[in-house]
Order: C-alpha cells, then sequence, then structure tokens
C-alpha cells in the first residue's frame, strides 16, 4: 500500500513540475517576442503560460504589460491585480498597474500603486520619482517634490529626479533655482533634450530670448523633428517679434 | 475587292482588340496598384505600354507605383515620359508634385503646381495647392496672391482664406490676418486652426488672455490636438500663472 502511495505522489508531483516547467518556458517565449514589439503574439504565448500554471505570478505581469501597451488598459489592470493576488510584494506589477492608471488619466489609483512601490522597496530611486511624477500630474507639485528629493538623497546625480524638481521649482516661479538643476543634468547627460527645452521656457519667461532660443535650438540639435521644442522656439521668436521666422517654423510642425 | 475589305474589317478588330487588352492591362495594374501589389502593377502597366508605347495613362500609373515605393526619380522619369506625351495630362503633373514634395524639393513641386493651375485656372483647389507650396518655401506675398486667385472662385472657399491669413501673418499684417480668420469661423465656427493662428497673433501683440481664449477654443474643438495647449503654456506664463503653465507642461 504504502509503495502505491509513493508512486503516485510522484506521479502528481511530476506533472505539477512539468506544468510549472512548461508555463516558464511559455512565458519565456512571450518575453522574447514582447521584447520584439510582437505584443499580440506575445500575449497568445502569456495565456498559453497561465493555462498551464494559473499562479505563475511573472505571466500575470508579463500579460499585463502586453495588455498595456495595446492600450487595452482595463484588461491590463486585471492581469496586474492578478499577479498581486500571487504575490503581493510583485513590484513589477505594482510599477505596471501605476503607469497603467497613469495612462487612463485615474492619478489617485496610480498614487496608491506607486505607494505600495515604495513600501516595496524604498530603496529604489526610481519609485519616489514615479510617485513624484504622478503628483505632478495631479497638479501637487509641492507634495511631488517631497517625493523627488527622497529619490534624490538616494543618489544626488539622478538625473530624472532632478529634472522633477525643476519642473517644480518652475511651477513655483522659482527659475533661477530651476535652471540651476537643469544645468546639473546637462553636466551629467548633455543629451537630456528636455532640460534643454525646460531651461529654454524658463528662460523665456524671464524675458531672456536671445538664451532661451539657444537652449530650444540645443534641443533641436539633438531631435531636430522635437515638435514640442519647435513650438517652444516659434513663441520665443513671436516674442522677439520675428514673425516671418515663427511662421516658416509654424508650417513645419 | 471583297477580299480587300474583308482584309480591313480583319485589321480593325484586330486593332480594337489591341488597345482593349491595353485599358485591360493598365485596368489590371491599376486593381493590384490598389492592393499594394506595387510589383504585379508595375509588370501589367509595362504590359499596356509594351502593346501601346503611347498609352499615356500606364506612364502616370508607373509613376504612381513608383512614388508609393517611394522611389520618387523613376517615378518622376515615368511622369515627364507622360507629359512628353501630351503636355496637359494632369494626373501627371499632379503625381510630379507629390514627388517633389516627397523630395522636399518644393521650387520644383511649386512649378508642376503653377503648370497644373494654367492647365485648369478654374478649380480653386490647384490655387490653394500652389499657394502652399509658395508657403513651404517662405515665398509669402507670391502665396498670397494664389490664395487670392482661389477667392476669387470662390469668396467662402475657408482653406485658402486660412492660408492668406497665415501669409499676412508671416508679411506682418495683423489686423488683415484676423479679419481673414474671423472670416473663416463665421463660415465654420469649428475651424480649429484658425483659432489656433488667432491666438498666435494676439499672443505676438502681447494680448495673452485673449490669445489665451483662442487657445482654448481650438482645444475646446480637438482636446487632443497639442499645439494649441503648447501655446497655452506660454500665454500663462506671460500672464504670471507658472502653476497653471506647469500643469500643462507635464502633461504634454
Amino acid at each position: 500500500m504504502k509503495l502505491i502511495h509513493l508512486v503516485l505522489c510522484t506521479f502528481i508531483l511530476s506533472n505539477f513540475c512539468v506544468a510549472e516547467d512548461a508555463s516558464k518556458y511559455f512565458d519565456n517565449l512571450g518575453s522574447k517576442l514582447y521584447s520584439a514589439r510582437n505584443y499580440s503574439e506575445a500575449l497568445d504565448y502569456f495565456n498559453m503560460s497561465l493555462d498551464q500554471d494559473a499562479g505563475n505570478a511573472d505571466a500575470w505581469t508579463h500579460k499585463g504589460d502586453a495588455q498595456r501597451v495595446l492600450r487595452n488598459y482595463n484588461a491590463s489592470i486585471k492581469s496586474y491585480y492578478q499577479a498581486i493576488g500571487q504575490d503581493n510584494k510583485k513590484a513589477t506589477a505594482w510599477s505596471g498597474l501605476t503607469d497603467a492608471y497613469s495612462a487612463r488619466k485615474d492619478y489617485a489609483n496610480a498614487s496608491i500603486a506607486a505607494t505600495e512601490l515604495k513600501k516595496i522597496d524604498p530603496k529604489n530611486k526610481g519609485y519616489w520619482v514615479k510617485e513624484g511624477t504622478i503628483l505632478q500630474l495631479q497638479g501637487n507639485f509641492s507634495g511631488a517634490e517631497t517625493e523627488i528629493n527622497r529619490a534624490l538623497a538616494i543618489d544626488p546625480q539622478y538625473k530624472d529626479a532632478l529634472y522633477r524638481k525643476a519642473l517644480s521649482q518652475m511651477a513655483a516661479n522659482n527659475m533661477d533655482q530651476a535652471i540651476s538643476l537643469l544645468d546639473q543634468i546637462l553636466e551629467i547627460d548633455p543629451k537630456y533634450k528636455q532640460a534643454y527645452n525646460a531651461k529654454g521656457q524658463a528662460l523665456e519667461t524671464q524675458g531672456m530670448y536671445g538664451e532661451a532660443l539657444a537652449a530650444y535650438e540645443k534641443a533641436l540639435k539633438i531631435d531636430s523633428k522635437w515638435s514640442l521644442a519647435l513650438t517652444n522656439k516659434m513663441h520665443v521668436l513671436l516674442a522677439k517679434g520675428k514673425q516671418r521666422d515663427a511662421v516658416d517654423i509654424f508650417l513645419k510642425i | 475587292m471583297r477580299i480587300v475589305t474583308l482584309l480591313l474589317v480583319i485589321l480593325i478588330i484586330a486593332s480594337v482588340c489591341t488597345a482593349e487588352d491595353t485599358d485591360y492591362f493598365d485596368w489590371k495594374g491599376g486593381k493590384l496598384l490598389a492592393a499594394k501589389n506595387y510589383t504585379g502593377a508595375l509588370t501589367y502597366f509595362d504590359k499596356a505600354i509594351d502593346q501601346d508605347p503611347n498609352f499615356i495613362n500606364a506612364y502616370v500609373h508607373i509613376g504612381d507605383t513608383r512614388r508609393a515605393q517611394k522611389d520618387y526619380n523613376a517615378s518622376l522619369e515615368s511622369y515627364n515620359k507622360a507629359l512628353q506625351l501630351d503636355n496637359k495630362t494632369k494626373t501627371a503633373w499632379s503625381g510630379m508634385i507629390e514627388a517633389y514634395v516627397a523630395l522636399n524639393n518644393y521650387p520644383k513641386a511649386s512649378d508642376a503646381a503653377a503648370k497644373l493651375t494654367a492647365i485648369e485656372p478654374t478649380r480653386k483647389e490647384s490655387w490653394l495647392k500652389e499657394g502652399n507650396l509658395l508657403q513651404m518655401q517662405g515665398l509669402y506675398d507670391l502665396a498670397a496672391e494664389k490664395y487670392k486667385s482661389a477667392l476669387d472662385i470662390d469668396p467662402q472657399y475657408k482653406d485658402a482664406l486660412y492660408r492668406r491669413a497665415v501669409s499676412f501673418m508671416a508679411m506682418g499684417n495683423n489686423s488683415g490676418a484676423v479679419e481673414l480668420l474671423d472670416q473663416v469661423l463665421a463660415i465654420d465656427a469649428k475651424y480649429k486652426q484658425a483659432y489656433n493662428v488667432k491666438g498666435l497673433i494676439l499672443e505676438a501683440e502681447g494680448k495673452y488672455a485673449d490669445a489665451q481664449a483662442a487657445y482654448n477654443a481650438s482645444i475646446e474643438i480637438d482636446p487632443s490636438w497639442s499645439m494649441p495647449r503648447v501655446n497655452e503654456i506660454h500665454t500663462l506664463f506671460a500672464q504670471g500663472k507658472p502653476d497653471d503653465a506647469m500643469k500643462i507642461f507635464v502633461t504634454v
């Protein structure tokens, strides 16, 4: 009798292992397709993975990612919650959830998800900036700065945090402080086009049109087709009374 | 005599059949072109030309196909062959304009547009096109004249009114531009571009609150259009409202 039980247990266990392996295998294949931007096919493989093992939190997360890229935000949110149901500390699922809510402009829920992320890994500077960015999208620039400062306490050279802090400073009309932060970024990374663009905006606000124009042009040197910097350049030309040059740009945007 | 008559009839029938083959090949190529099967389409257009080397439509269609394949020089070559056969082939001039625009060669595109306008001077769209190509070269005064010709045909032609306003703005005639834009908006209150350009003119004149209102009217028509939203940022900063400006800045 003991022998029969042993054989039965081994059989069940091996089936379980095979299903788990197959689930991981399909999840890996799906991830490869996802990396190759073949999202629909990737989704098929994530579903196959979940058919094998509905408890595979990675596959749920990856499915959520693929659905999010395909702009199916509601389905994506459901998938992330499935992942979180399997593993409450699954940071990638909380991160995806934050992004999916943000994409839906549901910043309140995005903020809740971002808070969970910080609880899971408070030493991750990116999570503090994520929360700060969501607060900025809600128009809470001072609250955002508090979060962003936490990221900078972890890494004072973190350029995304410096950039976001500069935006908060601009909202508070502290243009000199904002420009100083943007210059710090450009020392770290001279190709950070957003910093040039924001610097142009800050300079323009101070009436320094020549300097603002130079900043926008530097952004355009990095990315000549960037319509935001082109539009901003058009405005500074309008402010300088160069309407003809402004219209030249207007027609190309 | 009967034999001669019979031979004559056979000759006529054979000629008709050949012409029908040419039309068929061209039609078949056109179908494949529409289905984006460019290689297949070219095979049929070539067959049409083999049948009749003077078949203008096939040359035009080869030009269209080459243009769809982004082989613009080959496209222009084929349009030119069509025009050598008949200098008034509108479709060839039209295709040529598009090919030159794709090559960013606006002077040549403009020349081709002028030929098209000369062939069909009563068509308002041709004048508009010619004007737009002159605007792209910064020739705002010449462009304004072309729009005027379009408006002589149809005084309510809103695209020509709008483009003429843009030329006026470039030439510093802001009041003239606003007058034209108001005409556009009287014809079509949903013409978002007119509100946007009106906003730019008001902003250039330092009338920031009025400019903001114009941008907002444009945004109301199309909330997903980013340009008036970016424009609004500048008017908000100019009015000393950095917090409101940055609320938009972080979303664009």
